[in-house]
């Protein structure tokens, strides 16, 4: 009888608890929750230390206050990522990522083997940074100049990560405007070990990030170890590239090449480029859920203690909504059927 | 530098930096002696944590936490067969054995007291080494990376198990394994049976637990006895083990030598450095007859190597930016948070900073030791208790191990099907060492090759450095050769 007992209040222990989430059924959906975002590259790159930035912010700005947690996973250029969001991540508004807009937009166009998402679904969150692509090459190699470049018998040696990223197709723009071919060594797994080709006469030279280069190779400066050569730019207000402010003298791939060619080309790759730090949720996401983590998103990156962080880590900040991403988006998607032949065949 | 070095020393004694390191310890010993929950996963969790706090103080607790893992994961590769983490797979090859000669505690001691010896050694190669460490790593371009692949595969093919012949072999499909994945340089999926768990590869954990744990426990299963047979006498202690790392401080202060360079060249990944040690404990003994049987120095190469590959690994991450190491990798953007930017500076202007972090490791590992020692005699009286009550127990570690590396079913179902390779090749006699080995450097190989390939042209491979690595793996494989012909390397793996 005892035992019957016990087994009852204990039953109705069990009942009670697990009705009392019912009584709260107009708490906010993230509370309690944990929120996942995935970058698509290893720990300790530009995208893991936004990610990390923005983890500690955003969490806040959602009703709820959720728990963030970030989790890495490798991969193509975060193709792997891309993937898994799009496929295999539960779209409950529980899961996001950061993937390479450039490279998934390149991959998707080429129709590459291994694309498994369509840009035209995703639910973008938004941007957190505008790039400027810079080509970068040793001082102390026969390409230190744009004119010893051009002129050059041997190929120079210009690494990059994956076939396809943001840091190929502004190399292989350079290549039309300039008229000339690098000899491209693909399979750097991060830009750490791309430096470090560089500094060991693996490479004469590589495409970066500005931002990236001017905190990551503050010695590199000081002793001039490299010499920019070619920039991509920036976008003004109304759209249109100009010089970045912080290397006013380095001139745009634009600048070098008047052919038309070249400046669709170039407007492609921008997309690329314009957009550096993505943000998106998995297609099928509910669209209430992609409006709070929207918002969220835009409030994380204007709050003024993420901007103080960001400030002393030198992170570049510049906030982007998803209605603008989708709006370059769509430019880019408007280029012309040579071009995207173009770039098809560069990805083989 | 010398400056640097003692500066290191008192910013880690001072609290909180200090309290942090204890707190580290802690958590670190635990993570690494139950496995499943890795170092990985961990510095991962504990790494926003560490935002706003002075860098020696959030170092502290992170290194702290790297350090231990590696320590405390030997202890259920000897115990019961399965790896703590990844890198104590090694160990059971020689350490359970042991255990099932009732010598659990001689083990236990042996391995938590190179582990401590390693450190230090470690430690101290790389206070030395710090000028050196720049021209050393610019030296190692991926054709060298790719020479050095070559000569440890060979090393390991040649020297574990019965056959120098089965050893490559095993080596070869190892690699082959590797090729599984996503092409890292188009992205074009390859023997992926159309499954997108597959891009990224046959996973390590899942697959270094079935080959090595698996069979251990179905051979625990069929001798249904407890793991030390009920002949042995498990008194045999810690303190014996503790007297064998200083009785063969040769192997055990080479392989810390071994470690630590493994650590510091960027690239060749940390679970390297526990074969080519275990192998060179092989090559370098006299009688090899027992190697694979419970020869206690199969303990101490890899239970040294270990630890000193951790020190060696900061070198890479911190000067250049190159993770050493998956850890490393974690930590490095740990460096983002902290405010520290990896370069020269680290071993200049911060060499404190540097300096604090490997006297993380060494005190870490210290204390870790210190405490083990005192109940490790409790924990060899494990090996008495009856299979039939642990199996279950032993399983669920196994189970759990593979399964919280990815979070995936899918991982399961590797564990079982290595398992059973694994199994049957302990039957066999052929080699597992190699294979898990061709697995790992599989695509590191493939990277570097192309990467040299594409620098270089073919004449990567007259490259000085080159030439020489290669030719000291074919000496090596000859070497090999002539010592089976005289049967002086053991007869099981």
């Amino acid at each position: 009888m005892r035992k019957v007992f016990y087994f009852v209040i204990a039953l109705a222990f069990v009942v009670l608890l697990s009705a009392s989430p019912g009584v709260a059924a107009d708490a906010p959906f993230y509370q309690g929750k944990t929120l996942t975002l995935i970058v698509g590259y290893p720990p300790g790159g530009g995208y893991g230390g936004y990610a990390v930035l923005i983890s500690r912010h955003l969490a806040k700005h959602i009703p709820g206050n959720p728990t963030i947690v970030v989790q890495y996973m490798p991969g193509g250029g975060s193709m792997v990522a891309a993937n898994h969001l799009f496929n295999r991540a539960t779209p409950d508004g529980l899961t996001i990522g950061t993937v390479a807009m450039g490279q998934m937009f390149a991959s998707q166009i080429a129709k590459s083997e291994g694309v498994r998402f369509d840009l035209a679904q995703w639910k973008f969150i938004g941007n957190a940074a505008v790039n400027t692509e810079i080509l970068i090459t040793r001082s102390d190699s026969p390409y230190a100049t744009l004119e010893a470049l051009k002129k050059a018998k041997q190929p120079a040696r210009i690494g990059y990560l994956a076939k396809g990223d943001n840091h190929h197709m502004f190399g292989v723009v350079i290549e039309e405007a300039l008229g000339i071919r690098f000899n491209s060594i693909f399979g750097y797994r991060g830009g750490g070990e791309a430096d470090l080709g560089l500094e060991r006469g693996e490479l004469d030279g590589r495409t970066v990030n500005l931002n990236t280069y001017l905190i990551q190779h503050p010695d590199w400066i000081q002793r001039g170890f490299v010499k920019i050569l070619v920039q991509g730019g920036v976008p003004d207000e109304n759209g249109k590239t100009i010089r970045d402010p912080t290397i006013p003298n380095i001139p745009l791939i634009l600048e070098l090449s008047s052919s038309p060619k070249v400046k669709k080309l170039h407007d492609f790759t921008a997309l690329g480029t314009t957009i550096g730090r993505l943000y998106v949720a998995p297609p099928k996401t509910p669209d209430d859920k992609v409006e709070i983590l929207r918002k969220a998103f835009l409030a994380a990156l204007k709050d003024p203690e993420l901007k103080a962080e960001a400030e002393k880590l030198k992170i570049d900040i510049t906030p982007m909504g998803a209605k603008q991403v989708e709006a370059v988006l769509k430019d880019a998607l408007a280029a012309d059927q040579e071009t995207v032949e173009f770039f098809k065949k560069i990805k083989e | 530098m010398l400056e640097a070095f003692w500066l290191g020393l008192t910013s880690v004694l001072s609290w909180p930096a200090f309290g942090l390191l204890l707190l580290g310890t802690f958590i670190g010993f635990w993570i690494g002696l139950l496995p499943g929950i890795g170092g990985l996963t961990t510095l991962a969790i504990l790494l926003p944590f560490t935002f706003g706090m002075a860098p020696v103080n959030a170092l502290a607790l992170l290194i702290a936490v790297h350090a231990v893992n590696g320590t405390t994961g030997d202890i259920t590769s000897i115990l019961f067969g399965v790896p703590g983490e990844a890198s104590a797979a090694a160990t059971i090859l020689d350490g359970h054995p042991m255990a099932k000669n009732g010598e659990a505690g001689r083990a236990l001691g042996a391995a938590l007291m190179s582990s401590m010896f390693g450190a230090v050694v470690g430690a101290s190669a790389l206070a030395l080494s710090v000028p050196v460490v720049r021209p050393l790593v610019l030296t190692f371009t991926a054709a060298e990376l790719f020479a050095l692949i070559v000569l440890g595969l060979t090393f390991i093919a040649s020297l574990t198990g019965t056959s120098w012949s089965k050893g490559l072999l095993m080596a070869g499909l190892g690699l082959a394994f590797s090729m599984v994945g996503m092409d890292p340089h188009s992205s074009i999926p390859r023997y992926t049976l159309g499954e997108p768990y597959l891009w990224e590869g046959v996973p390590l954990a899942p697959v270094a637990i079935g080959l090595f744990a698996i069979p251990e426990i179905t051979d625990l299963a069929v001798r249904g006895t407890s793991i030390a047979s009920p002949v042995a006498n498990v008194s045999t202690g810690v303190l014996e083990g503790i007297k064998d790392t200083f009785r063969y401080w040769g192997v055990t202060l080479r392989c810390s030598l071994i470690g630590t360079f493994i650590g510091i060249i960027p690239g060749l990944g940390g679970s390297v450095a526990q074969w080519i040690a275990y192998a060179h404990a092989v090559q370098s003994a006299k009688d090899k007859s027992r190697f694979g049987k419970g020869d206690v120095r199969g303990v101490l190469g890899p239970g040294a190597a270990n630890n000193s590959k951790d020190g060696g690994d900061i070198i890479p991450t911190v000067a250049f930016g190159v993770p050493g190491s998956a850890s490393m990798a974690i930590l490095l953007s740990g460096f983002l948070i902290i405010g520290l930017v990896p370069g020269s500076a680290m071993l200049t202007k911060h060499l404190h900073v540097t300096f604090s972090m490997v006297w993380t490791l060494v005190i870490a590992n210290i204390l870790t030791v210190s405490c083990c020692l005192l109940f490790l005699n409790k924990l060899a009286g494990l090996s008495r208790v009856r299979g039939s009550i642990l199996i279950p127990f032993i399983l669920f570690l196994a189970f759990i191990g593979a399964y919280t590396a990815n979070n995936n079913m899918a991982d399961l179902l590797v564990m079982a099907i290595f398992g059973v390779l694994g199994y049957a090749m302990v039957l066999l006699e052929w080699p597992r060492p190699p294979l898990i080995l061709g697995l790992v450097l599989g695509p590191l190989a493939e990277n570097y090759l192309y990467i040299a390939v594409g620098a270089f042209g073919a004449s990567f491979l007259l490259r000085p450095l080159v030439v020489m690595i290669l030719l000291l793996a074919v000496a090596l494989l000859f070497y090999a050769v002539r010592q089976r012909a005289r049967g002086r390397i053991g007869e099981d793996d």
